[in-house]
């Protein structure tokens, strides 16, 4: 009896602690302004807002090398690890747009040769819907893997802001070649959003 | 019942945490728009909101007339607001939109650059719009048409968006064609209007479907102002039918196979239930007959149901698939049935392809070795032969045993 009174005093302190920073997190919509007139009407006006981010936004394939008997390795986020012995991966990177307008996305990343060096190696992007339609084929510039090249490149031009439609995938495929320089290797994929 | 509470209680509370783990960047207003004018000036205050109050943000002024707009800060830290100013000059040669990006980029902090780490990892940059419209001379309109899908009997609602762009005002009666096979079936007109320089309208017309038949239409808007202007939308008028897109049309004998549907609903909401009944003949006995997996169609969609039946008392040949689908539609429910031919094979038995692969492979050894042995053996027998015959008989020796 004891402990589940002590359970319930941590849990109560939980919510409370909970609850506090929810209500600190709302602070931040500014988005409503009104007036009213002498005739006691109100006017609403919300302001567009261009909003994304990735919900996930990290990929790691961990530590590993090009096989022996083979010159290049192959690895990408939809569970290919070829001739090396990397982690596989089997998530993309999610994008969302979380505002209330339409927006275009471009991407931006590093070359290859920047990001893992080495003869041959390729750094390659591919954009596909999270949910059906989200990017369709009018609109999405990345239906196949896509070589990146140090600038912005369109990714998807017309990602809606409806919540059922509101995410794109990015998936990222690389080619190790064996005489690429040892070490951690990173890079930061930039998407950029402009309304439409 | 108190332990349940407590659970919960516990669920609530990290459920509301982890509300923040995923953090947005916002900017807003997203965009706006101006006419322009000779030395215009404006200020724009932008709002900026993330969840991370450590990360840090570049500001800056990209695209057209970029060099006419300052901002008050050049980075913001965790969010905040600023200011973009806008001081555009007398006169803008180039007519129509101009494009000024107001951009707010997320950096990736240097203690986390420091990580040496094996990842890729992501930032976002919003970029916020304004548009500068800049007058044509003369008169210049630019039209856009939009249109939704519908049902027979529904309507379809247009709406035409006009924006003058011309520094003149115009006056137009616009008009939207309905266009099936290439041919004009119906025309819906809009009053006579004046449309001020720079103006924009939209305005709104709807069609009645009771007369049309399930069909894809092309709308045509059509504003004549001198110039013609036109823009173009396609739409569906639905009828409450499912199509029979593609399905399985070989299958092999033996055991208990799958028969694939392909699927199109051809109506504008959701259709439920919808599965089929498959009857497989000879002649006009049925064989066999079995049901697929139900599933429900969004409007328009496509999808691929399945059915399994036993197959071992088919012997390979055509056949004829009656298929019926059932499915329902607003509580309304319908069927539809189609006749298509199926193609039952048998199995190819692997013993006998490797048997017959190792035929094969031995009758071609022996013709080879025959080749060989007739063309390159045969060759060098006849050489040794000759070779032979060609040298000089030797004789046994002869001893004198003579005196002197």
């Amino acid at each position: 009896m004891k402990a589940v009174n002590l359970l319930m005093i941590v849990a109560i302190i939980a919510m409370t602690l909970a609850v506090v920073n929810l209500i600190v997190h709302f602070e931040d919509i500014k988005s409503l302004t009104g007036f009213a007139t002498d005739t006691g009407t109100a006017n609403l006006t919300i302001i567009s807002q261009a909003s994304v981010s990735f919900i996930t936004n990290n990929i790691n394939w961990g530590t590993g090398v090009v096989s022996e008997a083979y010159a290049v390795a192959l690895i990408n986020s939809e569970n290919t690890v070829t001739n090396g012995n990397w982690t596989q991966v089997n998530q993309a990177l999610v994008l969302q747009n979380d505002g209330n307008s339409n927006v275009s996305v471009t991407l931006n990343t590093s070359e290859a040769a920047s990001f893992i060096g080495g003869t041959g190696s390729t750094y390659e992007l591919k954009v596909s819907d999270n949910e059906t339609n989200s990017c369709d084929t009018e609109h999405n510039k990345m239906t196949a893997y896509t070589n990146t090249t140090a600038a912005q490149q369109d990714a998807c031009t017309n990602l809606s802001y409806y919540d059922a439609l509101d995410t794109i995938k990015i998936n990222v495929q690389l080619r190790i070649p064996e005489d690429a320089t040892p070490g951690a290797k990173g890079a930061v994929i930039t998407a950029t959003a402009t309304p439409l | 019942m108190e332990k349940r509470l407590i659970k919960f209680i516990f669920v609530l509370a990290i459920f509301i945490f982890l509300i923040n783990i995923c953090s947005a960047l916002r900017v807003g207003p997203a965009k706006v728009e101006y006419n322009f004018a000779p030395g215009f000036e404006t200020s724009v205050t932008y709002y900026v909101s993330h969840n991370n109050p450590d990360t840090e943000f570049e500001l800056y002024v990209a695209g057209d007339l970029s060099d006419y707009v300052k901002l008050d800060k050049d980075k913001l830290v965790g969010g905040g607001s600023f200011i973009a100013a806008v001081n555009l000059p007398l006169f803008i040669e180039k007519p129509g939109k101009h494009r000024i990006l107001i951009g707010v980029r997320e950096k990736i902090s240097e203690k986390d650059l420091e990580v040496s780490t094996a990842m890729v990892r992501t930032t976002v940059t919003i970029q916020a719009v304004i548009d500068v419209y800049v007058a044509y001379p003369g008169k210049y309109l630019e039209i856009s048409l939009s249109s939704n899908n519908a049902n027979v009997g529904e309507p379809v609602n247009f709406e035409l968006g006009i924006i003058s762009q011309g520094k003149e005002d115009v006056n137009v009666t616009p008009q939207i064609d309905i266009i099936s096979d290439d041919k004009t079936i119906e025309t819906l007109y809009f009053m006579q209007r004046e449309i001020k320089s720079q103006e924009q309208i939209k305005l709104k017309k709807s069609l009645d479907t009771a007369d049309y038949n399930p069909g894809t239409y092309n709308a045509l808007a059509i504003v004549d102002y001198g110039k013609i202007a036109k823009a173009e939308s396609v739409f569906k008028i639905g009828e409450l039918i499912i199509h029979l897109v593609n399905y399985t049309r070989q299958i092999i004998i033996g055991d208990v196979q799958k028969l694939n549907l392909e699927i199109e609903s051809g109506w504008n909401d959701k259709v439920d239930g919808v599965y089929a009944e498959v009857f497989i003949l000879n002649g006009s006995t049925t064989l066999i007959s079995f049901e697929t997996s139900s599933t429900s169609l969004e409007p328009w969609e496509k999808k691929t149901i399945a059915g399994f039946f036993d197959t071992s008392n088919f012997t390979k040949g055509f056949y004829n698939a009656n298929i019926t689908f059932i499915y329902y539609g607003k509580d309304i429910g319908k069927s539809s049935s189609e006749l298509v031919k199926i193609e039952f094979v048998e199995e190819k038995n692997n013993f006998q392809m490797i048997l017959f692969i190792a035929i094969g492979a031995v009758l071609l050894l022996v013709i080879l070795g025959i080749i060989i042995k007739k063309y390159f053996l045969g060759k060098r027998h006849r050489l040794v032969y000759t070779k032979k015959v060609r040298e000089p008989l030797r004789g046994p020796k002869v001893r004198s045993s003579g005196a002197k």
